[in-house]
């Protein structure tokens, strides 16, 4: 037998420890690190569900709550979701150096070009058209 | 046969204007000519075949209207009232319709457009909306037909557009009717509501059998007095009917003067069992046409124009019918025979509209000849053209009531009805009879004061005999023989003329009043004044001249109130409506400029705002479970 | 009090701290070094709860790939080995995070132990075998994960189509190798 308590704390934890990340640092590469803590706490979330018999919490304290669902969800979408922080991992760390690559620096504070009044943006849509060609 | 004479003498009028419209220019002038001489024909059959048949009740004209729980019947109904109505109204539209025929010769200047197919089309329409009044079967139908010869009536004042007189006289007209029309809808109102019907014979077989509540048919009543006021130009709706003389003076003796004038007194003698059972009201009317009645009279004194006099006289002629039906209730007590009851004042109606008709088409000749409505510019008809003259004359001695002219037969009657009244010892009667035999004092001096000017007075038209065309002279013939002969009428009276009784004592002082008034005022020129009317100190002649200022009243009292509140509803208007309006262009500007700063291009930002967001749903959807 | 519970509370303590310093940490290869250890006892929390396949994907792909995949990438952007103060940003903005952090975190918690807490789960063994998953994957499951093959492979396009230097695309449309 275990609690579940344990588990779920761990999980907002890192959820908690992720959105830090994401939102404190500059470095895009760090802030890539606190997403993958975030992922992590959803997967930690579904193997704790999976621990569940058929039909969740409502069937835990029946006679026929031992059963388990056959396709396992919870863990078969962990394996999901990892396969898929994989591949958004490879995309988002090519990004990153493609943006070094331009720029020089992987810091998010460089990029602000989409903002208003942007302090490197100077193009007007005339010189946009120029630069481009 | 009797329901479908009632049927073509409302139709003929009506597809007369329709045709008039569409057909050829050139054949407005028949068109109208025949279709109120067709009107007239089925007048004329129509109250023959009455006469023998008997009245009937229901004539088919658009079925019936289902409106929720009640059922309207759009129906006529014919009777000896609406025969002997409609035989004036035709006659005087027939006399009218020829008169104008010369009256709008040639096409006009570019400035002022005679416009006479139009004109003769809207009198057609008058026609047939006046036909639709005295046969309708049920109130609404009436309402219809009413509401029509409103707009006729705003439209013929207006016909000479290009003057600001006339508009504004259209307007003023307009307003006023119509001010008094909202207590015909009104009244519609509460008889469904409170009697469950607007059919007239079925309310007046009602009210007779006090089958109706009180507070309906004193509210009813009430309503209908208010229409019938405005409608019949009585105090204090009067002020637009000497303002309506801008009209062409053919209108002023169709509309303004024989015919739907007397509307509203058609009104009260049509529904006069539902009257009676509101004694309270029928006294107000009283009052109130008594006040007309004197104080319109003593207007016409003093006015300075031809046709404004004529207005003011019409005035207080309606305010002896409607005094005449007033009294109805005082007279009977308890039994009352209604035909009988409103014959004074059906008869007058009668005799008014021919003498008044007569009057004012004599006088559109006088104005044709002078070119000028000024009293001043006038003089010496007697000379110039006696014929007119003479026929002029008939009209007057109609109007002042100098036996044994037409108007003399039916004022008395009117006289005799409030002496009856009066006998039987109320207030009332003795007001209406004082006020009428002041009135007829009144009248007979300035009807006189209108002959010495116009007829007598100091040569001034041309000296050339001005040729009148003959279609503007026969209908004067015409009109003039129902002028003087309409006491013949009385040795054979219709049914609907049965309760007339001419009380001598009445009768003789009436006659000799009139004389003595006629008399005077004749004499006034040999006295050293040319007009009698400059015997009044200079400021009663001021104060008559303007008809003690009620113009002005009305100007302190409604008109200045409403341009007020126009003026608040219009701030309101721009300062508070129109603001929420306004706000919404800076509002979504400042939005904008706020919102713009939320726009770092710092992912870091855009992040931020997700998890904020995220966790402010979860919060607002913990708080609302 | 159960050794698979304390088993569980060392590695949950282990993977929290080692997850805040992954996070805070002002050397950048630490920070990936820290988030080795945290992920890997995330394994072994599941590992505990009994789902063994995930445990060895998350070893294999997580620790194995991804975070080699950080690492290069911090290599590749020259990224400093010193401790520096621009990995974060200013303070206030850290403070926003934290709060931001910590706002996420309490609600998670809440409405989780709200929700679940204090129920107990029996864990059994063998139900997260390789029998099972497999079974699972290839038999319900079929159509996502031959959805998700799809996804890797265009990932692994798109990661190409983005990274490679003009340098190289231009030789591509030349035609020269």
């Amino acid at each position: 037998m275990i609690h579940l308590l344990g588990p779920l704390v761990l999980a907002s934890v890192l959820a908690g420890l992720g959105v830090y990340g994401i939102l404190a640092r500059r470095n895009a590469v760090l802030v890539l690190i606190g997403a993958e803590l975030l992922l992590n706490a959803a997967n930690l979330l579904l193997v704790a569900a999976s621990t569940l018999p058929a039909g969740g919490l409502a069937a835990l304290g029946q006679a026929t709550g031992q059963v388990q669902d056959p396709l396992i969800p919870g863990q078969s979408m962990a394996i999901f979701v990892i396969t898929i922080a994989a591949a958004e991992i490879g995309v988002a760390l090519a990004i990153v150096l493609l943006l070094f690559r331009a720029r020089g620096t992987v810091e998010l504070t460089a990029v602000q070009e989409l903002g208003e009044a942007s302090a490197t943006y100077t193009e007007t849509p005339q010189t946009a058209k120029a630069n481009g060609q | 046969m009797t329901e479908s004479a009632a049927l073509l003498a409302v139709l003929l009028p009506a597809a007369a204007a329709v045709f008039g419209l569409l057909t050829k220019r050139s054949w407005a002038a028949d068109w109208a000519v025949l279709g109120s001489a067709g009107a007239l024909i089925a007048a004329i059959a129509e109250l023959t075949l009455v006469s023998t048949d008997g009245p009937v009740s229901s004539i088919g004209l658009l079925g019936s209207a289902q409106l929720g729980s009640i059922t309207i019947g759009l129906d006529l109904r014919s009777d000896q009232l609406s025969a002997v109505v409609a035989v004036m109204v035709a006659l005087v539209a027939l006399c009218v319709q020829i008169y104008s025929t010369a009256y709008f010769q040639g096409e006009g200047t570019a400035e002022t457009p005679t416009r006479y197919r139009a004109y003769a089309a809207t009198v057609s329409m008058f026609t047939a909306a006046m036909m639709l009044v005295i046969h309708a079967g049920d109130l609404v139908l009436l309402l219809i037909g009413w509401e029509v010869m409103g707009l006729a009536s705003y439209l013929l004042v207006g016909h000479h557009s290009e003057r600001a007189a006339a508009r504004a006289a259209a307007v003023k007209a307009f307003l006023i009717t119509r001010t008094g029309d909202i207590g015909l809808v009104l009244a519609v109102v509460v008889l469904i509501a409170g009697a469950g019907t607007t059919s007239i014979a079925e309310l007046n077989r009602a009210a007779a059998e006090n089958e109706i509540g009180h507070g309906t048919a004193v509210t009813a009543v009430l309503l209908l007095l208010a229409a019938v006021v405005g409608k019949s130009a009585q105090f204090p709706l009067h002020t637009w009917l000497p303002d309506a003389m801008e009209g062409p003076t053919p209108v002023s003796a169709l509309i303004h003067a024989a015919t739907m004038v007397v509307a509203g007194v058609f009104l009260v003698a049509r529904m006069l069992p539902l009257f009676l059972t509101a004694p309270g009201a029928l006294q107000i009317g009283a009052v109130l046409a008594s006040v007309s009645m004197v104080g319109a009279a003593l207007a016409a004194l003093a006015q300075t124009d031809l046709k404004r006099l004529l207005a003011y006289s019409t005035i207080s002629q309606v305010a002896y019918m409607l005094a005449a039906v007033c009294v109805a209730s005082d007279r009977e007590l308890g039994s009352g025979d209604p035909v009988g009851l409103a014959a004074p004042g059906v008869a007058h109606l009668l005799s008014h509209g021919a003498f008044k008709a007569l009057l004012f088409l004599a006088a559109g000749c006088v104005v044709h000849i002078v070119g000028s409505t000024a009293l001043a510019d006038m003089g010496g008809l007697w000379r110039t053209h006696r014929s007119l003259a003479v026929l002029f004359g008939i009209g007057l001695l109609g109007l002042a009531g100098v036996p044994p002219f037409g108007g003399f037969w039916s004022k008395e009657a009117v006289l005799g009805a409030a002496e009856e009244a009066a006998h039987a010892g109320t207030w009332v009667g003795w007001m209406v009879l004082v006020a009428g035999v002041a009135t007829i004092v009144l009248t007979g001096l300035y009807a006189g004061r209108a002959w010495s000017i116009v007829a007598m007075g100091r040569t001034q038209l041309s000296p050339a005999p001005h040729h009148l065309p003959a279609a503007m002279v026969f209908p004067l013939y015409l009109l003039a023989v129902p002028s003087v002969a309409f006491g013949v009428l009385l040795l054979w009276p219709p049914e609907v003329l049965h309760g007339l009784h001419i009380q001598p004592g009445t009768a003789i002082t009436g006659a000799l009043l009139a004389i003595c008034a006629v008399a005077a005022a004749l004499a006034a020129p040999r006295l050293g004044t040319a007009d009698i009317a400059t015997a009044l100190p200079a400021r009663a002649q001021t104060v008559l001249l303007d008809a003690f200022g009620f113009d002005r009243v009305i100007r302190v009292l409604v008109v200045r109130p409403v341009f007020w509140l126009a003026t608040v509803v219009k701030a309101a208007e721009h300062d508070v409506i129109d603001a929420y309006v306004r706000a919404t262009g800076p509002t979504t500007t400042i939005a904008g400029k706020l919102l713009r700063l939320a726009q770092t291009g710092l992912a870091s930002a855009y992040a931020a705002w997700v998890f904020v967001g995220a966790v402010v749903i979860t919060v607002a959807g913990m708080a609302l479970v | 009090m159960s050794g698979l519970e304390v088993l569980f509370i060392a590695l949950a303590v282990l993977g929290g701290a080692s997850g805040l310093l992954a996070v805070t940490s002002p050397r950048v290869v630490h920070c990936a070094l820290w988030l080795v250890v945290c992920l890997g006892s995330l394994a072994g929390v599941y590992l505990v709860l009994g789902a063994e396949v995930v445990a060895l994907v998350q070893i294999l792909v997580y620790v194995g790939a991804v975070v080699v995949l950080v690492i290069f990438a911090l290599m590749l952007t020259r990224a400093p080995v010193d401790p520096s103060p621009r990995l974060n940003g200013p303070p206030l903005q850290k403070l926003a995070a934290g709060a931001a952090g910590l706002a996420v975190g309490g609600i998670l918690a809440g409405t989780l132990i709200y929700a679940v807490g204090g129920t107990e789960v029996q864990v059994r063994s063998g139900q997260g075998g390789a029998k099972p998953i497999g079974e699972a994957v290839f038999s319900g499951w079929l159509l996502p994960f031959e959805l998700l093959s799809v996804l890797l492979l265009a990932a692994l396009v798109a990661a190409i189509a983005v990274s490679r230097r003009p340098a190289d695309r231009k030789r591509d449309e030349d035609g020269t190798r």
